[in-house]
């Protein structure tokens, strides 16, 4: 019960952070997304039910609340990737330490990878632009931000 | 055999469950431009409307000085205009009258804050504080003193979410002003715009402005939409495509007027 609370209070204060911030933080369209850093915690604290139903939920709200012109696209996104964090769930101390930070990374790189590739659809952009203008930035950005705050706040209890 | 069957279905549990919410979501994908999605975009945004309002006061504290400063240069600059305008007005409705012109259309407008511009690292829509109470409807078109924003798509009782110009999907009749040319405006994963399908032997300038074409539903007539930055040779060497350069900053816009209706 605590630790559902836990999870909604942080819920509000992701969206009030990606809100509030977020604006200020874009450069060339890019902007960290604070929202999936927070699945990604939940995923590793939950494992993979949780992690995927979280982040369904969780990215529902997200594109409801008038952001972006694809609802279900941010659900789907990070249904992926709450599942993805659920796989890594107390394997931290048991994966070499570059291997484990290689597949949270690949996780993310997933979550923008199916974010782009469904808002260029139909768009005549090739994979490695998109991927080098959108992609890869987006990846390094939202990545430095969630290495950051896992440094200072370690995911919930594993 | 069955018992083995449960037990396996039991043990996967994990993987069919991320299958079904995948399905789902992509089911509400691919339901994007239904009434009802819309409807149910509208419903919540109106509930989480309260996310936005903190970004609302402190943009409002920190540009309330110097909106005022520029409210009074503004005033004092307008004030000096308005008395060459009236006088161009005046001779305007002389020469109409005398060339028998109808009456050139204006617009109802509505005025409206922006108070989101979109929480996922793609921006391509912003959220606006009004709605079906105020009488807007979807593809309402959204503009500011500067040009085109875009149009409405999902509509609260007081929140509209707008799809603005940097959509991938939006698109704009659109015509030069100077060669009167005109064309479909798309956006270009740069910040700039494209018009395709020039005909070659057109002549268009660069700095030209382009404006709407007044051909949509949607938009009204003569809405500055950009300028030309630059105008090359399509691939197949049959057309001419123009780069425009939006007239709208949209990372700063804070207020917008919503036209609903051209009289």
């Amino acid at each position: 019960m605590r630790k559902a609370l836990l999870i909604i209070a942080f819920s509000l204060l992701a969206i009030l952070i990606q809100v509030l911030f977020g604006p200020w933080m874009t450069i060339r369209e890019i902007r960290p997304d604070f929202l999936l850093i927070l699945v990604l915690f939940v995923g590793r604290s939950e494992g993979k039910v949780g992690g995927q139903l979280y982040g369904f939920i969780f990215g529902l709200i997200a594109d409801a609340i008038g952001l972006g012109s694809f609802v279900g696209l941010s659900a789907l996104a990070k249904t992926v990737a709450g599942f993805g964090a659920g796989l890594l769930r107390k394997r931290r101390s048991r994966l070499n330490p570059v291997l484990f930070h290689g597949l949270e990374v690949l996780i993310i790189a997933i979550h923008f990878t199916i974010i782009y590739m469904v808002n260029f659809k139909g768009i005549e952009i090739s994979f490695q632009l998109l991927f080098l203008q959108y992609i890869l930035p987006s990846i390094l950005y939202t990545g430095l931000f969630y290495f950051i705050i896992q440094y200072f706040i370690p995911p919930f209890s594993e | 055999m069955w018992l083995k069957v449960i037990r396996f279905l039991i043990d996967l549990y994990e993987y069919f469950l991320l299958i079904l919410l995948v399905i789902i979501s992509l089911s509400i994908l691919m339901h994007n431009e239904s009434p009802q999605i819309r409807v149910l975009q509208g419903e919540i945004s109106d509930v989480f409307a309260f996310v936005h309002y903190p970004r609302i006061w402190i943009n409002e504290l920190s540009n309330l000085m110097d909106e005022n400063q520029e409210l009074k240069e503004e005033n004092l600059r307008l004030g000096l205009l308005n008395a060459q305008l009236k006088e161009s007005y005046l001779e305007n409705q002389r020469l109409r009258e005398m060339l028998n012109f109808a009456d050139s259309s204006k617009l109802t407008i509505i005025p409206a804050e922006v108070v989101n511009q979109g929480t996922t690292p793609l921006f391509n829509s912003i959220l606006i504080n009004v709605g079906s109470e105020q009488g807007i409807l979807p593809n309402m078109a959204v503009i500011t003193n500067k040009g085109i924003v875009g149009k409405t798509v999902s509509v609260g009782r007081k929140n509209t979410t707008v799809q603005i110009f940097l959509d991938v999907n939006f698109r704009l009749g659109v015509k030069f002003q100077i060669s009167r040319e005109y064309g479909i405006m798309r956006w270009r994963p740069n910040g700039l715009a494209e018009v395709r399908e020039i005909p070659k032997t057109a002549v268009i300038y660069p700095g030209e402005k382009v404006l709407t074409s007044g051909y949509s539903e949607i938009y009204p007539a003569n809405i500055q939409v950009g300028e030309v930055v630059d105008v090359r040779q399509s691939a197949n060497n049959l057309f001419q495509i123009a780069t425009v350069r939006p007239s709208v900053n949209i990372n700063s816009i804070e207020e917008v007027f919503v036209v609903l209706a051209e009289n």
